[in-house]
């Protein structure tokens, strides 16, 4: 689960920057680039898509600071902005090629595939459980992937994101019993695609 | 709560988004409902198993972003800067608390600027009024000329003949003074002598001759009035009325006590009853005591022109022809009454 900045505080920040205080964006940069990266990277599927559309998304958000209101949440803001470049890079990728998991994430085949785009097992596990630990994070990964797109958004804004429902269906542009009705389904997928992992994970927590 | 609510508050309750009330009740019924119960740990054994793992982004990441934010920013053409600007200062403006600050301001300028004058401040004079002012000058020269006007029945000429010419003789000579009194003020209040109230510029000189213990109030009144008519009045020698030399006859002594003893008075009021007295002369025909007089009096700067008016007119003797040509033109009623018992 993603760090959960001090909302009042994002929104602080963001009214500091526009009247032109840099080390207060870079403070909002450190705190979201994470949970923005981990998002457009299971939208996108591509960790190099990953980091120009992180990158792009501040960019835009330093662009358009003076359409910000106080009113607003950051974080409703930031990822509305992410999902719609994603949108954009998911059409202009289908264009192109279909992705695969399996095969190199950039051009010039130097990045990883995405199975491989996992954190470390812990280190005090032992080897064993270590293998257990990359296979289980590998079929999550695999799940979250696999389920459609509307559900995985949902899926990811609230669990990688932490926006609440409220905001996502914000985010979306759809209503928020939409919106857990979408997440509800992809609980649904997920617990049957993880089902054989559900006494295992208990175990390691 | 019944299943179909729970379903509705299932998720919410799963990410802790509930309020405390509803919360309770979702609980409630879970330990009431298997299947409640069931759904809910269901989802929240997938949730803990498909927690995704966050991966951290590339080191370089922030430094790039930091990059492309200054690039940014230098890059922001004139007019988004300047519409940044504005949408700042307007996100100011409409802030309510600038909104009540701003009429504080202006509730506290006003009230500065109302009290910015306060009562007894230096520059405020107090002014003491006595007497019936007149403005009227026109009316000032009417009362010699008519021998008996309506209202002046009350009038005391045959019992006060003494005091009522004076006052007057002072009030046609001082036609041109702001508190002159009104015609109808000046035959009621004829024997006062401050119905004969000095010109603005004179009352030091007045104040002189009243403040002097020693002096004869009528002289000093009489000097009043002569300053009253004195040279910042103008004094027109050739418009003098008829009736004052008779009163001449009658003030000349007082003048001339107060000449007599030049220590026993100011030397404003001695020159004032001295300018008094060449007029009188003059109009006696007493021409060389008035020019003497007159002489005097050139070396006072208050009497010097009116005095060398004077002398000028002196020679000639036309103040005297002058003088009498309105008292013949007054008279002819009075002869026709004088004749008719001759016959």
């Amino acid at each position: 689960m993603a760090d959960v900045p001090s909302v009042a505080a994002d929104e602080a920040l963001m009214l500091r920057y526009q009247r032109g205080d840099r080390r207060a964006f870079a403070e909002l940069v450190r705190r979201h680039k994470k949970p923005l990266y981990n998002f457009v990277l299971r939208y996108l599927r591509s960790p190099t898509g990953a980091e120009d559309i992180t990158q792009e998304t501040f960019l835009r958000v330093v662009q358009r600071a003076a359409e910000f209101k106080h009113e607003a949440r950051f974080t409703t803001w930031l990822y509305t902005i992410a999902r719609n470049l994603c949108i954009d890079h998911g059409r202009k990728m289908k264009l192109r090629r279909h992705p695969s998991l399996d095969a190199a994430t950039s051009d010039d085949g130097s990045a990883r595939p995405m199975l491989e785009v996992l954190p470390d097992p812990k280190p005090e596990a032992d080897v064993g459980r270590a293998a257990e630990w990359t296979v289980m994070r590998r079929s999550i990964v695999v799940a979250v992937e696999a389920l459609p797109e509307d559900q995985r958004e949902v899926f990811l804004l609230r669990e990688v994101a932490n926006l609440p429902f409220k905001e996502i269906a914000e985010v979306t542009g759809v209503a928020e019993n939409t919106v857990k009705s979408r997440m509800r389904y992809a609980l649904e997928r997920l617990r049957l695609a993880l089902s054989e992992f559900e006494e295992y994970a208990r175990a390691l927590r | 709560m019944d299943a179909e609510k729970f379903d509705k508050v299932v998720l919410d309750l799963l990410y802790d988004e509930l309020d405390e009330l509803t919360r309770a009740s979702a609980v409630r019924h879970m330990e009431q409902s298997g299947r409640a119960k069931a759904l809910y740990s269901e989802l929240r054994a997938t949730r803990e198993v498909g927690t995704l793992p966050l991966v951290e982004p590339p080191d370089d990441l922030e430094e790039r972003i930091m990059q492309a934010e200054e690039s940014a920013r230098r890059a922001r053409p004139l007019g988004q800067r300047l519409g940044a600007f504005v949408s700042i200062a307007a996100s100011y403006a409409m802030r309510p608390q600038l909104g009540m600050a701003a009429v504080l301001l202006l509730m506290v300028g006003s009230s500065l600027l109302l009290l910015r004058v306060k009562p007894g401040a230096p520059s405020s004079v107090q002014v003491t009024e006595r007497g019936v002012p007149e403005s009227d000058k026109e009316s000032v020269t009417v009362v010699p000329v008519t021998p008996a006007p309506p209202v002046a029945m009350n009038e005391p000429r045959a019992d006060q003949p003494v005091e009522q010419p004076r006052a007057s003789r002072a009030r046609a000579e001082a036609p041109k003074t702001e508190f002159a009194p009104a015609p109808h003020a000046a035959a009621t209040e004829a024997p006062s002598p401050a119905a004969a109230a000095p010109a603005p510029a004179e009352v030091a000189t007045l104040d002189g001759v009243n403040a002097d213990p020693g002096d004869d109030l009528g002289a000093a009144s009489q000097g009043a009035g002569a300053v009253a008519a004195g040279p910042a009045g103008k004094a027109d020698e050739s418009s003098a009325t008829g009736s004052s030399s008779a009163g001449c006859e009658t003030d000349l002594p007082h003048y001339e006590s107060i000449m007599a003893a030049p220590a026993a008075t100011s030397a404003a009021a001695l020159n004032a009853a001295r300018y008094a007295a060449a007029q009188c002369y003059a109009r006696l025909g007493r021409t060389e005591a008035a020019r003497r007089t007159y002489r005097v009096l050139l070396t006072d700067p208050t009497y010097a022109d009116a005095s060398r008016r004077a002398l000028n007119v002196l020679p000639e003797s036309n103040s005297r022809v002058a003088e009498a040509a309105p008292r013949a033109t007054a008279k002819p009623p009075a002869k026709p009454a004088a004749a008719k018992p001759t016959p």
